[in-house]
């Protein structure tokens, strides 16, 4: 129930964050800044053969909610090295090939002409990594074929990825973060994120989500397991502004509760400046009541 | 032959008056029993609950929205659903008294039916890993602890603690700490208006509500009413207004030296909390919280059909 709850806050809390035409809630992860390596080992769970591929990644890398029935895609320049992990970059194919299940891979053609590879053998609703894509040096990782080819669709060149959007925010955070998301309503695409959560929580953190235009937030974590952040939320209009900003309230008090109860010390600062709602949050440690974030099998 | 005097018809007859007279008596309802009389008195928490509300709309809406209701509503047949008394009453006896709980339901027309399948319901509770059964009203749970399932008169009673279950078999065994809480509580337990789904009271002189609520937030690992310390007593009132609309009353009264602003904040939390629950299933709430010297009333109307 505990894991639960701070999973649900804790997701919200990354989810509350900017972009354009993208259409997708993207949250970017940097390995090689403190405390992050070991922040997303934790907490993202991708596995193949009961191998968390978090570890195999290199130091940037992109979670992305698109489409609320499925797990999030995976992506990440392919090449790119990360400093702590040779077998990273050397076993890369290797990692493919399980995904895809090699020899019996079976592939089709992505909107960019780029080759989309599955494993007919894994069925798409067991929610497993079982595909990916490589479009341009990026590669792709997810789990039905379907939704990398229409993610992909989404973007023009692969480095639309990493590409934050409409809103960048001027913060400190925002330049030293190693845990960045930004993601817009366009398409209904947060909202659909919101409301296919309230299937399986039993209290909504955001009662109409789509009050929110945009959003983006920034995390820098310590090795010590501190999590400082700020998080920025364009509101539809002037109503919806006081709305989110009541949203933001509940989600920073039920952070302080949770983290009360762990004796983690935690700061929530809560205002509006320029038509935005402005979340500054500090967590004295986020481990101690930490569930995961976001589970792919 | 003198039988041969009598029609099958007039036979026929006689059988249905004797079964009719059979069934009319099965049905005269007993006496409800004095002996719950006595266990308000040291209760820290009592409270009255309308089982129709399982069922009936628009409190269902709500019921059936909750995490795992199927088990507790949809599991009882239809058939038998009349035989659900149409309300209970609880008892949360204080520490200082010994501590545990308690159930009484009166059981009307159904009493004698009750008195006739007492050993087939307590059979079913130890089958069904209640409780291994000790002497006919008596069973022992898996935890170790005695829980009553005791008929008197026309009163059904479950309880749980041994101090608890000797008040109810033997009303005369009070001693010892005897905090008559009859103010608080017996009012609770009084209603007549069958518009009221639920009517609950609690005193915390003693400052169980607060070892109750802490003992949940222990569990939870979550700060549902930090504030609790500073409450002195309380009630909840949840009734049925219009056709589809329900009401509830919260009044909760602080200590002189207690934490008011506390108890108002962790009472708005709770409330949204409660909004929000129901608005992720389409049903609307209105809530306002009031201050009135060391007194705390908060109103909430619900709309199970999002106020249409």
């Amino acid at each position: 129930m505990r894991k639960i709850l701070f999973q649900v806050v804790l997701t919200t809390l990354l989810i509350l964050g900017i972009t354009n035409a993208l259409h997708a809630l993207t949250f970017e992860f940097n390995k090689d800044k403190p405390g992050v390596r070991d922040f997303a080992l934790k907490n993202l769970r991708f596995y193949i053969e009961r191998e968390n591929i978090i570890s195999r990644l290199p130091a940037t890398f992109y979670i992305i909610t698109y489409f609320p029935d499925d797990i999030p895609v995976i992506a990440y320049k392919a090449g790119a090295k990360d400093k702590r992990s040779d077998k990273a970059q050397n076993s890369s194919g290797d990692l493919l090939d399980k995904i895809s299940g090699g020899k019996d891979a079976k592939s089709i053609k992505g909107a960019h002409g780029e080759k989309i590879l599955y494993n007919p053998n894994r069925p798409p609703e067991k929610k497993l990594l079982s595909s990916y894509a490589s479009w341009d040096g990026w590669v792709f990782i997810g789990n039905k074929k379907e939704t990398l080819h229409n993610l992909l669709k989404l973007y023009k060149s692969p480095s639309d990825v990493a590409k934050s959007g409409i809103l960048t925010p001027a913060f400190k955070e925002w330049k030293d973060g190693g845990i960045r998301f930004w993601g817009d309503n366009s398409n209904n695409n947060l909202n659909n994120i919101f409301e296919a959560q309230k299937k399986t929580i039993l209290l909504p953190l955001v009662k109409d989500p789509r009050k929110i235009h945009s959003m983006a937030g920034a995390f820098t974590l310590t090795a010590s397991r501190e999590m400082r952040g700020k998080i920025m939320v364009k509101p539809v209009n002037k109503q919806a502004l006081k709305d989110l900003e009541g949203d933001a309230k509940f989600i920073s008090e039920t952070l302080r509760r949770r983290l009360v109860a762990v004796k983690s010390p935690y700061e929530g600062k809560i205002n509006s400046k320029d038509g935005y709602v402005i979340y500054d949050v500090y967590i004295g440690d986020y481990g101690a009541a930490q569930g995961q974030i976001i589970k792919g099998k | 032959m003198r039988f041969k005097k009598f029609t099958p018809g007039v036979i026929a007859l006689a059988i249905l008056i004797i079964i009719a007279a059979v069934v009319l008596w099965l049905l005269i309802p007993l006496h409800p029993s004095e002996r719950k009389n006595s266990l308000h008195r040291q209760a820290y928490m009592t409270g009255v609950i309308s089982m129709n509300i399982l069922w009936d709309r628009p409190f269902s809406s709500i019921i059936a929205a909750l995490p795992g209701n199927s088990v507790a509503v949809d599991n009882i047949p239809f058939f038998l659903r009349p035989l659900v008394p149409p309300t209970v009453e609880f008892y949360l006896q204080d520490s200082k008294a010994g501590g545990g709980w308690a159930i009484a339901a009166d059981l009307g027309w159904r009493s004698k039916i009750f008195r006739m399948l007492h050993t087939v319901i307590i059979g079913q509770m130890q089958y069904r890993g209640v409780g291994a059964i000790e002497d006919d009203y008596n069973l022992r749970t898996p935890a170790g602890t005695r829980l009553l399932f005791y008929q008197d008169g026309g009163t059904l009673f479950v309880a749980e603690g041994e101090n608890i279950i000797e008040r109810i078999l033997v009303p005369d065994s009070i001693t010892g700490h005897n905090v008559d809480r009859a103010d608080l509580q017996n009012s609770v337990l009084e209603t007549q208006d069958k518009r009221v789904m639920t009517n609950i009271s609690f005193s915390n002189i003693d400052g169980d509500v607060t070892k109750g609520i802490e003992m949940m937030e222990g569990k939870a690992g979550f700060m549902l009413f930090p504030s609790a310390g500073s409450l002195i007593k309380g009630s909840m009132n949840i009734r049925q207004t219009g056709r589809d609309t329900i009401a509830g009353a919260i009044t909760l009264v602080v200590r002189e030296d207690g934490d008011i602003e506390g108890v108002e904040g962790d009472a708005a939390y709770l409330t949204d909390l409660i909004d929000r629950f129901l608005s992720a299933q389409d049903m609307k709430s209105d809530r306002t919280i009031n201050r009135d010297g060391s007194k705390i009333t908060i109103q909430i109307m619900i709309h199970p059909d999002g106020g249409e």
